[in-house]
């Protein structure tokens, strides 16, 4: 290296300590914003969860109330009756009423008896009934049983009723609550697993609404929804990116498949209204129109994330397989979708995903109804959890408000194990080439 | 530059080929100038020229070596093909045969000391002539054929060619007049055997350079001529020349 | 020292030989209408290529290229980069189809047959004329269901006993039994590159084809495995009739009895091996030979 040289270099390399400092302030810098972005979504994610699971623990819990119950052969039928139809048309309401009047033989007044049956749920005679049904013997014995609280009752019991306010703004009155305390001090008041949120469908009455209605709604309407989506999916990109010659109209079909992807979901839902309900004349409310709609919805998604994971096999596969002399069918079915199809799986379950959590193409084809039962098939009319979750955040009651954080609980659990299982399917056949 | 050596992308390449050609000629010129100074020697009857003609053939043997060792590198480091390979391979022959060149003019110079210093009676300068107009005739041919070689001039190749059967003929006719001097003058038998290697060292340095006339042609056509015969040679490079 | 032999001579070397150097470059005779120089015939031909042009939409890849390939022998074809080698060699087992744009005209015969006529199926002709790729590009399989890949599609086997024997002698004229045999159902992809680039070609022999292409089949190996799969490509020159592309002119000149110099999608020259690699006759040959290219 002659002098001159090896001036430049001494002078290039003092310049480049010299702006040393500020490169390496800069990656911290740098460093630290992503880490601060990072830390910003955990503590939104965090913050969302915990609301949730504190406004939502309670509802995996329900008061119930332990009564005596005589089952009086004069309100049901006489001892020894059978007969279903007889035994259903007994007045099981006036049973549970007898039983409050015989705890607190006090109360006289006819307003507060009212307040008094107000203590027990309207469920409570439904369970009597059941019981009477079951087994027709007990009719003319007197029996302990636990009925579920009402709902208020229940809100006091958790602490969600503030004492302090004065008793005309409470929903629980004075005399109630020393009654409550009389059963509490009787050891006939308890909280338990409450069974009923995950058995029941949905009711005007907190204590005996539960998520199963909506829960097999939404089972029936995925089961449709990816019967659909899935094979259409596949057989649509399989088409577009192996088959299809590439031209002005393929390249027209690409932009509107990926335009669909971005059409906002309840445009979906008008759709599904004027062409399934409409024009085909299908019932409202039910899975088959929710997963047809869904499945359009979703589409899209499934055929791109498809077209993805054919485009990532890798091209010397496909070269190898019509190198042996493999027709391009062949080279499809054996070479390209195998290797590709845990991508599409994760492409269709994250769609699935999706179509779990939309409410708002659904509430236009009417699964926003009230519905009691749960649906046995995709053409009973039901809801689906995210419309339930819509309708019980709506309701006024105290007590839907904790079913409303639970019910959002299952949906959650629900995606994230849907979500595993895309990124374990993935995982597990994930080949490497 | 060369067109024969130049053009490689890697620039170290050509001064490689241009390194072991310029051996090649420079070992042409001082074979060349061996052959003469050592036929000087015996015109001047100069014993102490002799030897160090005799002497400096080790620069002759240690350039040979040189360029043995740097062939064996390119070759080793650039796989040669086609002309480079070809022109490896002539540089590489012709050096051999300038070497025997050179070792040609040392057996002379070792005639002069010879005939001229070990106190008995040198040799006539009558028996001497037929040395002295064959080494014109190769010199003239090594001039020839160090220009074939060092411009890949085709026409001086077989020209080369040509004139190394006209040297044989010369070489026959000088045995045939010394075989008639002996016949005259008895007393130079002892030097005839001698005579005769000399024109023996010349002749061979005539094949040498008709040698390199055929490694030329070789490297310019691509074509191995070494063993035809002349028209047939000519036949094959008419279309280049 | 004589004027003549003295320091300028070394210039007059370097000036004067140009001329000559020229002359020595000049294109003997130019033997065919395509301008390829040297002889595109041989006796026995496998497939016979006349007047070949490859188009890529508007462009023109190959430009009327005519070329025999002799029956048990290795042709390489070898020239720079986009010389249009690789699309040729694609050619002759109709590869270019599965490029839209692609468009080849002119005649590629094997045994008499237009590969190209609409008449033949391209799965036979594929059967025929098998190909090995620059990278070794194993199915994500089995070792045997690599091999058995062709072998079961075509529907050359038999039964499974059938098939095991073509598995094994495909190995091993692929020189791969004794390294595998013990490990049949392992995937191919977990070979050495040097070993699933033999696999590859087990795989084109296993539908005992009777032209192999090969397209820089060692571009991708160590020296090491380079040779071996040299040392299989003459051993299986025997039975096949192989074409290789290969950007190494040494291995061109290793392992091919025949070499074709492409240039700018045309054939250049065409001749023994031998004869390429000593003397070429075509100046653009010999540049690129020597290392005189761009």
């Amino acid at each position: 290296m002659n002098k001159q040289q090896q001036q430049q270099h001494e002078r290039s390399m003092s310049r480049v300590e010299k702006g040393l400092a500020r490169r390496y302030r800069q990656e911290r810098n740098f460093k630290r914003l992503g880490l601060g972005a990072i830390l910003m979504g955990l503590l939104f994610v965090s913050f969302l969860f915990i609301s949730i699971f504190a406004n939502g623990y309670t509802a995996f819990q329900q008061t119930f109330v332990k009564l005596d119950v005589f089952y009086d052969p004069e309100v049901i039928a006489p001892v020894g009756e059978t007969d279903p139809d007889v035994l259903s048309a007994g007045h099981y309401g006036g049973l549970v009423k007898a039983t409050m009047r015989e705890l607190f033989p006090s109360v006289t007044n006819r307003r507060d008896k009212k307040k008094l049956y107000g203590l027990i749920s309207t469920g409570a005679a439904f369970q009597i009934r059941e019981r009477v049904m079951q087994d027709p013997s007990v009719i003319g014995q007197r029996e302990s049983i636990w009925v579920p609280a009402d709902d208020d009752v229940d809100m006091l019991i958790k602490g969600h009723i503030d004492l302090s306010l004065p008793e005309s703004d409470r929903r629980i009155k004075d005399d109630q609550l020393s009654w409550i305390q009389g059963m509490q001090e009787d050891g006939r008041v308890e909280k338990r697993f409450n069974t009923t949120f995950f058995a029941a469908g949905d009711s005007r009455e907190p204590e005996l609404s539960g998520i199963k209605g909506a829960a097999v709604g939404s089972f029936f309407t995925l089961l449709i929804c990816l019967a659909i989506s899935f094979p259409v999916g596949v057989a649509a990109a399989v088409y577009l990116e192996e088959v299809a010659p590439k031209n002005r109209w393929t390249d027209l079909i690409e932009v509107n498949i990926n335009n669909l992807a971005a059409v906002p979901s309840i445009v979906f839902g008008l759709l599904g209204l004027a062409v399934f309900i409409n024009f085909f004349g299908l019932p409202r409310s039910v899975p088959l129109v929710g997963g047809l709609v869904l499945a359009l919805m979703t589409l899209p998604t499934i055929i791109i994330a498809s077209r993805v994971a054919l485009k990532s096999v890798p091209p010397s596969i496909r070269e190898a397989a019509l190198g042996v002399g493999a027709s391009p069918m062949q080279t499809i079915t054996h070479h390209v979708l195998p290797l590709a199809l845990p991508g599409m799986l994760t492409g269709t379950i994250i769609g699935m995903a999706q179509a779990l959590g939309e409410t708002a193409p659904l509430l236009m084809i009417g699964m926003v109804a009230f519905i009691v039962d749960i649906p046995g098939g995709a053409m009973d009319p039901s809801a689906v959890l995210p419309v339930q979750i819509y309708l019980w955040a709506d309701s006024p009651e105290r007590a839907f408000v904790e079913r409303t954080s639970a019910a959002i609980m299952v949906l959650l659990v629900f995606l994230i194990s849907m979500n595993l299982l895309a990124v374990w399917l993935r995982k597990k056949f994930e080949r490497r080439w | 530059m060369n067109e024969m050596i130049s053009g490689h992308t890697v620039k170290a390449y050509n001064q490689e080929l241009k390194t072991i050609n310029q051996l090649a000629i420079k070992l042409g010129e001082l074979g060349l100038d061996q052959l003469r100074r050592a036929v000087k020697t015996l015109k001047e009857e100069d014993t102490k020229a002799a030897g160090q003609v005799i002497d400096r053939d080790q620069k002759l043997n240690a350039i040979d070596v040189q360029a043995d060792e740097e062939i064996i590198r390119l070759i080793a480091k650039r796989q040669p093909v086609a002309k480079d390979l070809r022109d490896i391979l002539t540089v590489q022959k012709t050096i051999a045969d300038l070497e025997r060149v050179g070792d040609e003019a040392r057996k002379i110079a070792n005639l002069t000391i010879h005939f001229f210093d070990n106190g008995k009676t040198p040799p006539g300068n009558e028996i001497l002539r037929d040395i002295y107009s064959m080494a014109e005739f190769v010199d003239q041919m090594l001039v020839q054929s160090l220009e074939a070689f060092s411009e890949l001039n085709l026409h001086k190749a077989l020209e080369v060619i040509k004139r190394d059967e006209t040297l044989y003929e010369e070489f026959r006719d000088a045995l045939r007049r010394l075989s008639t001097f002996i016949m005259e003058d008895s007393r130079s038998v002892g030097h005839a055997v001698d005579i005769v290697l000399a024109l023996r060292a010349l002749e061979r340095i005539g094949g040498h350079a008709k040698n390199i006339g055929g490694f030329v042609i070789f490297l310019v056509t691509g074509k191995d001529v070494r063993h035809e015969d002349l028209n047939m040679i000519a036949a094959e490079i008419a279309d280049r020349l | 020292m004589d004027e003549v032999i003295n320091r300028s001579s070394t210039i007059a070397r370097e000036l004067k030989t140009g001329s000559g150097a020229e002359v020595g470059m000049q294109v003997l005779k130019e033997s065919q209408s395509s301008g390829t120089v040297g002889d595109i015939y041989v006796d026995d031909p496998r497939m016979t290529c006349r007047n070949v042009n490859v188009y890529y939409g508007d462009k023109q890849a190959i430009f009327d290229i005519d070329l025999d390939i002799a029956k048990h022998q290795v042709i390489s074809m070898i020239g720079p980069s986009g010389c249009g080698k690789s699309t040729f060699l694609r050619c002759l087992n109709r590869m270019n189809d599965t490029i839209d744009i692609c468009k080849v005209t002119g005649q590629i015969k094997m045994e008499g047959q237009d590969i190209y006529d609409g008449g033949l199926d391209v799965v036979p002709l594929r059967a025929s004329v098998g190909m090995v790729f620059q990278k070794p590009n194993p199915f994500p399989k089995s070792i045997y269901d690599n091999i058995g890949y062709g072998p079961r599609i075509h529907g050359l086997n038999d039964n499974k006993d059938h098939l095991d024997e073509i598995v094994e002698t495909s190995l091993k004229k692929a020189g791969l039994w004794e390294e595998v045999k013990d490990r049949l159902d392992h995937p191919g992809t977990g070979l050495s590159g040097g070993q699933q680039q033999r696999l590859c070609i087990a795989r084109a022999i296993a539908v005992s084809p009777e032209v192999i292409l090969m397209d820089e089949p060692c571009s991708a190996l160590d020296p090491i495995a380079t040779a071996k799969i040299e040392e299989l490509i003459d051993e299986l020159r025997e039975n096949y009739t192989i074409a290789i592309v290969t950007h190494a002119m040494q291995q061109a000149a290793r392992v091919s009895q025949r070499t074709a110099y492409f240039h700018l999608g045309k054939l250049i020259e065409v001749g023994e091996t031998d004869q390429i690699f000593t003397a070429p006759r075509h100046r653009l040959t010999e540049d690129y030979i020597t290392g005189r290219f761009g």
